[in-house]
């Protein structure tokens, strides 16, 4: 590899940091009259957290990979972040529907979403950090049952929301 | 259960008479026969021949399986809810079906995946059945918000309805 090439792939290199710098651009509230996070300022988020969540996922795999362990805590730590994953995307798709619903609790929904996203991003940070994966597979765990939990809890609400609709 | 963990590998009678049992419940199939399986898989994933990266990848291929089939399942319980709830209605019935009859489908077909591995089948193969799996529960997961927008929006057209002098 050329020496150019190093220095671009060294210089490309993305840091915890660049993920923290990126969440907090996202979550910087427009000058708005109102306290709330209104609809547009939602809608134009989402895609942002949602590139955010795939350029994250290939660089917690690579630094899992990387870490200092076993080859079966990785593979088990993976393991949990693939649990993570899919549930998260099912986060996202089910603000959607709060969207095309316009429930309530839509804002409440995105609010959990940046969270979540955010607890990601530390996870990444302390695999970088070195921090032992076993711990790093328990908070893995804890985001996946946080984030299954709400998902959980929004079918619940989206129960009430049509037996108060219904005649 | 701290018994049964113990075991080196499970047997594919223990696991086709498990699928059986609990084949028409959605919850004990995810309990009984997936979440069961689980330290299993792992297990064989990492006694294969491939290299370390291919068997993290399907390891993570798997979780995602695994969190897609337990998010059915929760989607699974949101119908039978409202079954339960409101019985002289069919509605959502055809919804519950399909998610019954895919549910069985991924379990009895993650469990003949548990034995390709042993035989050695390549990972990139599984890998691409796990993922093919996958998405046939995450479609699953679209019709379902599919078919609750229709219904709330009907609920809502008849309120509406009703409402208007």
């Amino acid at each position: 590899m050329s020496s150019v090439l190093k220095k671009r792939k060294k210089k490309e290199e993305v840091t915890p940091e660049t993920f923290f710098a990126r969440l907090e651009e996202i979550k910087r509230r427009k000058d708005s009259f109102f306290t709330y996070i209104s609809d547009e300022e939602q809608e134009e988020n989402i895609p942002k957290l949602q590139k955010l969540f795939d350029e994250l996922k290939p660089l917690v795999r690579e630094a899992v990979y990387k870490a200092e362990s076993d080859a079966k805590t990785k593979a088990e730590t993976l393991y949990s972040f693939g649990k993570f994953v899919a549930m998260y995307d099912y986060l996202m798709a089910f603000h959607k529907l709060t969207f095309d619903l316009s429930l309530v609790y839509r804002e409440d929904f995105y609010k959990k979403i940046v969270e979540l996203m955010e607890r990601a991003v530390e996870i990444f940070s302390k695999i970088k950090q070195g921090v032992p994966l076993e711990e790093v597979m328990n908070e893995l765990d804890f985001l996946y049952f946080d984030t299954k939990q709400y998902v959980e809890e929004f079918l619940k609400s989206l129960e009430r929301y049509v037996e108060d609709l219904r005649p | 259960m701290l018994e049964e963990e113990k075991k080196e590998e499970v047997s594919l009678d223990e696991l086709l008479k498990r699928f059986e049992e609990y084949a028409n419940e959605p919850g004990l199939l995810d309990a009984f026969v997936l979440t069961y399986l689980e330290p299993y898989m792992l297990k064989s994933i990492l006694a294969t021949n491939a290299d370390a990266m291919k068997k993290a990848e399907a390891i993570e291929s798997f979780g995602d399986l695994m969190a897609s089939y337990s998010a059915l399942h929760t989607i699974y319980f949101w119908f039978a809810e409202f079954a339960s709830q409101y019985p002289e209605e069919g509605h959502f019935k055809k919804d519950m079906e399909e998610i019954v009859r895919t549910m069985q489908e991924v379990a009895k077909r993650v469990i003949e995946l548990y034995f390709e591995i042993k035989k050695a089948r390549t990972l990139d193969v599984i890998i691409m059945d796990f993922r093919y799996l996958a998405s046939k529960l995450q479609d699953k997961i679209s019709l379902f918000a599919y078919h609750v927008l229709d219904y709330i929006a009907e609920l809502r057209f008849s309120k509406q309805a009703s409402s208007t002098p």
